[in-house]
């Protein structure tokens, strides 16, 4: 099968396409037209310099400063610029878990979602770069517009490997500090993590003042915890082995479960962060046009 | 596994740990069914079963376990103490089921909380099962009945750890258990399987019985120390009331080393009962006309009462006649019936009384064969020695004779081609020799109930006769088939007969007629006996010459009849020795009424033959025609048993024998070819002995069991409370007490754990 059309799904694609994807807020871009950008892009009046990072247009160098300086800085001007949308993807050991009812494992899930923002993006000229997390940002991808950005995307996608240990906060304080355009990000994740610190990782992406959307992967296992038999249960991410009675066990696990993704939702919400919980068993089609909808509908 | 169910432990403490008076008091504990102790070993299984699961979980990666670790952190105490607290209730369950079903039980000198006071002892029931326990008195119930409820009121009372055994008392004895029981479960029910008989009861074997049971419970229960033998009876009819017999007396005497005696007595000490006791052909005419005369016995039993009784005469289920009569007390009185027959063939008669208490003595049976005519065949070695005896026994003389036999004669020599099953009677004609088979096929045809004349006159062989006495006899029959031991003729005189008081039935009808000529029969010779050698018991004279030498004999074999005239049949010269004549006796006017009533009697309807007591075996003869493998005896209770006859005899009829009835009333045998001139049937009848309700007879017995209970007595005395601790108990004081079964507190510990254990369950399945 075509790489490209094992990541979309038609039924996906032909929901996306007809409510496109907006951005909240001013954001910088390559394409002037639908979109408020707060940052300077490439118009007439100078604005600013910023530092170079990997992957910006070197015809925006300032060579003059280089030359009194050594450092590359571009040049920022007023203008209107593209919605830059940064795909941030939980690459950890547990994203690979796919549940007993389920088709595909979460990573595979989270890679769909992926790849079809990216294709909405894509569509609308917009930017859309990709950046894996571990303990840190492993892989990146600069945001880009070009048509042969999906296929990059999609390599780096297809070369990962789940890490065995995880911790999201310091992932997104590095993050956070790689993304300099302000944009939408993008970050796909299970959240296994201390929800706390999981916040104060957001809290630093925030700060740069982008425009965050939480996309919360899980197994239906996961959530509703639907075992019978007593198990020995093998953790992923160096967890010791546990044996456990699930049916003894179905209530209170449920109860911590809904209680981290209130936390989350809550956190989130206090950060106006766009929170959205995905099972791996729902259709991706009704779920991504419904985070969409929600979207436009509180710009 | 009666040996290994019971066990007993004898727990004995040390003083310095256990107070003193406890210890003493402990006699005995345990288990009745020890066995049973290996299922708690099944308490492991939970057990097992909990490691075996955590052992063999279903193993699964996870990516939530911080959840998880989460949840278990917050439930692992509660979801331990629930396990724990099902898995110790199943082991609990399993544990006390196991207990429950080895029987524990207790006892000890002092009561205890189970009530228990003495140790353990065998306990031997001995249930009288003679018919005189069949007798309902006011109350309505039988002896027997009281006596089974008492016997299982005994039962109930007696303690865990108890034997039990059960033997009845009858004719034979039987035993029921023959290794003691502690299982009260299933004496009871062996219990209720026993019926009463229709027999007495034989006392001196069953107290020999008894005391083999008791030496061999003894040997395997050496725990039980001591045995109480109670009997259950109404201490009446022939079992107790006949005198004591040495031999009773030293089995009484033996029994009373090792065990106690007592007599439970059922029943009241009423003794009113009627029965028919005898019934039988009259036998001093001969039957006339084919009218015969039944001579019903009827005697009162009681000692104080008269009874009113009507007497009836029942011919094949139909009432003909009755006569009602009333006995003073002890007394017996003969009832006569006359009864005409219209046809020749097997007849069931049966005497019946009002019913009383008593039933099963009520009615007596009896079968009567009459027959058309009478098949006489006469055997002769010489022509003409049986001539005169032909002309005198064929054909009717005059209008007015009913004489109604037929005769045929053959040569000896011809014995091969004889078929005698439809002869009713042979004649021995003054014939030589015996031939060789001949002997065996004249004692087999008597034996199976024919009749047998013989004349030994001048031709008669001693030597060769004598062939007869050493013929082998079979069964019970004690009587040589030829008693007579010939010694030499007699000198040739005028001899005069002697009639014996015309004893003899078929001398009666010359009673009355002393000119008739029988008296005057001219005998000039005849076999005199050798005194020294002859057995005089062993047949009856009907006549004598007037030296008291015998002239006629008659004696019975087996279920037939022989009779031997012990001179020549003719009047015409001897053939052999010395030519005179030995008699007239053809010639004279009283030759013809003397053979015919004489062979009237010897073939008139017979009853003796078929008639037996209750469990006295039937036997009989299949004809050589009848070649079933299996017959079957239709019993009064219309129930069918199968039998297998003997191999064949020589001249190819078949015994057959049935030990099987135990009830009174008709028994039929059935073959293929049973027709209503084949049919073999049998009456049988109590043994009125038995009927006599009166116990003076026990009081002989006193001094070998428990007087108190001989006064009537329904329990066993009580401990006596006053007794002082320390003072051993005597064996004499059996606690009846009743004790609560520890196997039922066990159950119902059981059932409050398996209800327990649904319900924590259920609770902890919600609070999931």
């Amino acid at each position: 099968m075509n790489t490209q059309a094992k990541y979309f799904d038609p039924q996906t694609l032909a929901k996306i396409r007809s409510i496109g994807l907006r951005a909240r807020y001013l954001v910088e871009g390559y394409i002037t037209g639908m979109h408020r950008s707060p940052h300077q892009g490439r118009s007439i009046e100078f604005s600013q310099h910023r530092e170079y990072v990997p992957g910006d247009d070197l015809r925006q160098v300032d060579w003059k400063v280089y030359g009194r300086t050594d450092k590359f800085y571009l040049k920022q001007y007023e203008a209107e610029t593209n919605l830059i949308c940064h795909i941030l993807l939980d690459g950890s050991e547990s994203m690979s878990y796919r549940g007993p009812s389920s088709s595909l494992s979460k990573l595979e899930y989270a890679q769909l979602v992926a790849v079809s923002f990216a294709y909405l993006v894509l569509s609308q000229q917009d930017a859309v770069g990709m950046a894996l997390l571990t303990d840190r940002v492993n892989q990146q991808i600069a945001p880009s517009n070009s048509p042969a950005q999906l296929n990059n995307l999609i390599g780096l996608l297809e070369t990962s490997i789940p890490n065995r240990l995880t911790t999201l906060e310091p992932a997104l304080k590095d993050a956070a500090s790689r993304l300099r355009s302000r944009g939408v990000v993008l970050l796909i994740s299970d959240f296994l993590d201390d929800a706390n610190k999981i916040l104060q990782g957001l809290q630093h992406l925030r700060y740069q003042r982008h425009d965050i959307v939480m996309i919360h992967v899980l197994d239906e296992a996961e959530v509703n915890f639907p075992f019978d038999q007593p198990s020995r249960f093998i953790g992923l991410e160096g967890w010791a082995p546990m044996i456990a009675d699930p049916q003894s066990l179905r209530s209170a696990y449920r109860k911590e479960v809904q209680a981290h993704i209130s936390k989350l939702r809550e956190g989130a919400r206090s950060l106006e962060i766009d929170y959205q919980l995905m099972l791996t068993q729902q259709p991706l089609h009704l779920t991504l046009p419904h985070l969409l909808a929600q979207r436009r509908r509180r710009q | 596994m009666e040996s290994l169910s019971s066990y007993t432990i004898v727990l004995n403490f040390s003083s310095a740990i256990l107070d003193e008076a406890w210890s003493r008091q402990l006699i005995a504990s345990g288990f009745m069914a020890s066995w049973m102790l290996w299922w708690s070993l099944a308490g492991l299984i939970p057990i097992a079963l909990h490691f075996w699961f955590q052992r063999q979980r279903r193993e699964m990666t996870w990516a939530a376990m911080q959840f998880l670790v989460a949840a278990i952190q917050k439930q692992s105490r509660r979801i331990r103490l629930q396990q724990l607290i099902l898995l110790l209730l199943r082991v609990a369950i399993l544990l006390t089921l196991a207990l429950a079903a080895a029987q524990p039980f207790l006892s000890s000198r002092e009561p205890n909380w189970l009530g228990n006071t003495r140790p353990p002892l065998l306990w031997v029931g001995v249930i009288d099962t003679s018919f005189s326990m069949q007798y309902r008195d006011s109350t309505r119930q039988s002896r027997w009945e009281q006596g089974i409820i008492r016997v299982r009121e005994m039962i109930e009372q007696l303690q865990p750890g108890d034997g039990i055994i059960l033997m009845t008392l009858g004719n034979p004895p039987r035993v029921i258990f023959s290794e003691a029981t502690f299982d009260r479960t299933t004496a009871l029910l062996e219990l209720a399987k026993l019926a009463p008989t229709a027999d007495g009861a034989d006392l001196s074997s069953g107290l020999i019985m008894l005391d083999e049971l008791l030496d061999n419970a003894r040997r395997s229960h050496p725990e039980l120390k001591s045995q109480h033998v109670v009997f259950f009876t109404d201490t009446a009819g022939d079992t107790w009331n006949a005198a004591v017999t040495s031999s009773l007396e030293s089995s009484l005497l033996n029994l009373t080393k090792g065990a106690k005696l007592f007599i439970e007595r059922i029943g009241d000490a009423k003794n009113d009962n009627a029965a028919v006791t005898d019934l039988q052909i009259e036998l001093s005419r001969n039957p006339q006309d084919q009218e015969v005369t039944f001579i019903a016995e009827v005697a009162n039993f009681s000692t104080d009462s008269d009874i009113e009784t009507n007497v009836q005469l029942w011919l094949d289920q139909q009432a003909t006649q009755s006569e009602t009569i009333t006995l003073t007390p002890r007394e017996r009185k003969k009832v006569r019936f006359r009864q005409r027959f219209s046809e020749p063939k097997l007849y069931r008669v049966e005497t019946r009384l009002t019913p009383d208490g008593l039933t099963i003595d009520d009615r007596r049976h009896l079968l009567i064969a009459t027959v058309a005519d009478a098949k006489i065949l006469l055997l002769e070695d010489l022509a003409g020695q049986a001539k005169y005896l032909e002309i005198a026994l064929s054909g009717a003389f005059g209008a007015k004779d009913k004489w109604n036999a037929t005769t045929d004669v053959q040569s000896i020599t011809d014995w091969r081609d004889l078929d005698l099953r439809n002869v009713d009677l042979l004649v021995l004609c003054n014939t030589s020799n015996l031939p060789e088979q001949l002997p065996t096929l004249l004692r087999d045809y008597v034996q199976r109930g024919g009749k047998l004349l013989g004349f030994l006159g001048d031709r008669m062989d001693p030597a060769n006769y004598q062939r007869l006495a050493e013929l082998e006899t079979s069964g019970k029959q004690t009587q040589n088939f030829f008693p007579l031991v010939l010694a030499n003729p007699s000198p040739l005189a005028v001899y005069t007969i002697d009639a014996r008081n015309y004893e003899s039935p078929f001398l009666k009808v010359f009673q009355d007629f002393p000119d008739s000529g029988l008296l005057t029969t001219p005998i000039f010779r005849y076999w005199q006996l050798d005194s020294k050698q002859s057995q005089p018991d062993s047949f009856h004279v009907d006549l004598a010459i007037s030296q008291n030498d015998p002239l006629l004999v008659s004696y019975p074999f087996g279920n037939g009849t022989v009779a031997w005239w012990l001179t020549s049949p003719t009047p015409q010269p001897a053939t052999i020795g010395d030519p005179e004549p030995w008699n007239a006796m053809a010639a004279w006017p009283s030759f013809l009424p003397l053979i015919r009533e004489q062979v009237r009697h010897l073939t008139r309807p017979t009853e003796n033959q078929t008639q037996q007591i209750v469990n006295a075996p039937l036997q009989g003869y299949l004809s050589p025609e009848i070649t079933d493998e299996q017959v079957n005896i239709l019993r009064p209770d219309k129930r069918v048993d199968s039998i297998r006859p003997s191999p064949p005899q020589q001249d190819g009829f078949r015994t057959w024998i049935y030990a099987g009835n135990n009830l009174p009333g008709f028994y039929e045998l059935q073959t293929t070819l049973t027709s209503s001139n084949q049919t073999q049937a049998f009456a049988v009848n109590v043994d009125t002995r038995e009927s006599d309700l009166t116990n003076e007879g026990a009081k002989n017995f006193q001094k070998w069991f428990s007087p108190a209970s001989l006064e009537g007595l329904t329990s066993v005395s009580q401990p006596d409370p006053s007794e002082s601790e320390n003072s051993p108990r005597s064996d004499d004081s059996i606690s009846l007490l009743n004790p609560k079964p520890l196997f039922h507190w066990f159950l119902g510990t059981l059932l409050g754990l398996l209800l327990t254990e649904s319900l924590v369950a259920f609770w902890m399945g919600r609070s999931r």
